[in-house]
């Protein structure tokens, strides 16, 4: 039995379908974890809009996930094509973990200020210039093509760089949605830089998977039918990273800004009142 | 599936290109060279092809494979077809790639050129009776065609030798190339491949 996707160099690709169990049971962790989370926020007020809208978020995390991690879509990108490849690190390693964190109710994150260590924790991990640099190791070792062609032969390595995406965007948001640990000096300009830096920055392997004359992975340059064009592929992989990841980024600049412009007109009432 | 598995693997499927180098090749060195067969079949126009002939003083890359085959045969030929567009014209001029296919049955004419053409237009196709190919690859030291019945009832697998065989422009095979081998690793080799005898 398969419980994670992962490639298989020279061999031919069927659409019979097969479930990935890795993929459903870490989905049945998710929902569980955030039932017991939200449960126990419970006693905090917050308007049913505002519930109806995190288990949306919640939903779509969720959706993201499957469908970038189960097949056909997660055995293509491990093996067939970089640009789906890329796609799945958008969903895992960008969308859903932004979507899971906005998932949760504020009081959900008090639970973590009982334990001084985990604040301690989350105070150096998620401190903005950390986490920037953090995510952006993260994002170039798991694409380096030394990397991806040894780790994604093998369902552990897979989960691996699947699991290094999901853990690094969830650092990356942190400090731009978790109240806790508090962060008043990072104000919403400084946020909003964060997230265009992100956006503009090109990074060495997006750059090789754009600019190289030749395929850079050798597991989607030998992948079988229905990959045929391997650098073209590659080519349109780079683009994905480039353009989606920037397009995600400017749709965070777009909420932060929002939400400065309503605190900025909540603020403005008050000291007229 | 498991007799092409072995067919392939002893034929050298999986083993990385790197895998003994004769000098700075990439591809994995045949000692003692083996010489090119004597094979006269029959190309995509339906005109009689002497390979030994027509290739003479050409790098002649030889491969063994059929249009059906899901997995070995397309890739071999996406990275080699990709390599040769990439070929200086001094170099592209002074090579040839020949197509053998393993499964004249099925592999009509128009379809073997269509299909070849998809890779680069310069490929040369040809068909014959299964039984000179497989006299062809025992010379070679390469195994033999066989059909291999498909697991779900559908159209046979062709289990056949994944390597691309380089016989130098005097007509000896001194290195050849397994599954795995890369588009930059054709282009490394192919034109010191053209300066060698």
């Amino acid at each position: 039995m398969q419980w994670w996707c992962f490639a298989q160099p020279g061999s031919a690709w069927t659409w019979t379908w097969r479930p990935l169990i890795g993929v459903w049971i870490g989905l049945a962790l998710l929902v569980w974890g955030y039932r017991r989370l939200t449960k126990s926020a419970t006693g905090a007020a917050e308007e049913e809009g505002m519930r109806r809208w995190r288990r949306l978020a919640f939903g779509a995390a969720l959706f993201v996930l499957w469908a970038t991690l189960d097949w056909p879509l997660g055995p293509l990108g491990a093996s067939h094509f970089a640009s789906i490849h890329m796609m799945q690190f958008l969903a895992v390693g960008v969308a859903a973990p932004a979507l899971l964190l906005v998932a949760l109710p504020p009081a959900a994150f008090v639970g973590l200020e009982r334990s001084r260590r985990v604040v301690k924790a989350l105070e150096s991990v998620t401190q903005p210039v950390v986490a920037f640099f953090i995510f952006t190791i993260v994002m170039t070792v798991t694409h380096w093509p030394g990397v991806v062609d040894a780790l994604m032969p093998t369902q552990l390595g897979s989960f691996a760089i699947d699991l290094a995406w999901l853990m690094g965007g969830l650092i990356f948001w942190w400090p731009l949605i978790s109240p806790v640990p508090a962060r008043p000096g990072f104000q919403p300009l400084a946020q909003i830089a964060y997230l265009a830096l992100n956006a503009l920055l090109i990074r060495p392997p997006f750059a090789m998977l754009i600019f190289s004359e030749h395929p850079i992975y050798a597991i989607y340059e030998l992948a079988p039918p229905p990959a045929s064009d391997a650098l073209g592929d590659q080519q349109f992989a780079g683009v994905i990273m480039e353009i989606g990841g920037a397009w995600i980024m400017f749709a965070g600049v777009l909420v932060v800004f929002r939400r400065w412009m309503v605190s900025e007109q909540a603020g403005a009432r008050h000291s007229d009142a | 599936m498991a007799a092409l598995g072995a067919l392939a693997a002893s034929a050298g499927c999986g083993v990385p290109a790197d895998g003994g180098r004769l000098g700075e090749l990439r591809g994995s060195v045949m000692d003692p060279p083996i010489p090119k067969p004597d094979l006269v079949l029959t190309d995509t126009r339906g005109q009689a092809y002497d390979l030994r002939r027509e290739t003479d003083g050409y790098l002649t890359l030889v491969f063994f494979g059929y249009t059906y085959c899901p997995d070995v045969c397309p890739v071999h030929m996406a990275t080699l077809g990709a390599a040769i567009g990439d070929l200086q014209p001094e170099v592209r001029d002074r090579t040839k790639v020949v197509f053998v296919s393993t499964d004249p049955e099925r592999d009509t004419p128009e379809r073997l050129r269509a299909w070849l053409d998809g890779f680069d237009p310069s490929i040369v196709g040809l068909r014959g009776p299964v039984d000179e190919i497989n006299a062809a690859l025992a010379t070679m030291k390469l195994p033999g065609v066989a059909v291999v019945p498909s697991e779900h009832g559908s159209d046979p697998l062709i289990g056949h030798p994944s390597a691309v065989v380089a016989f130098g422009p005097d007509g000896l095979a001194r290195v050849r190339y397994p599954f795995g081998v890369r588009r930059a690793d054709w282009a490394h080799d192919l034109p010191m491949l053209t300066a060698r005898p």
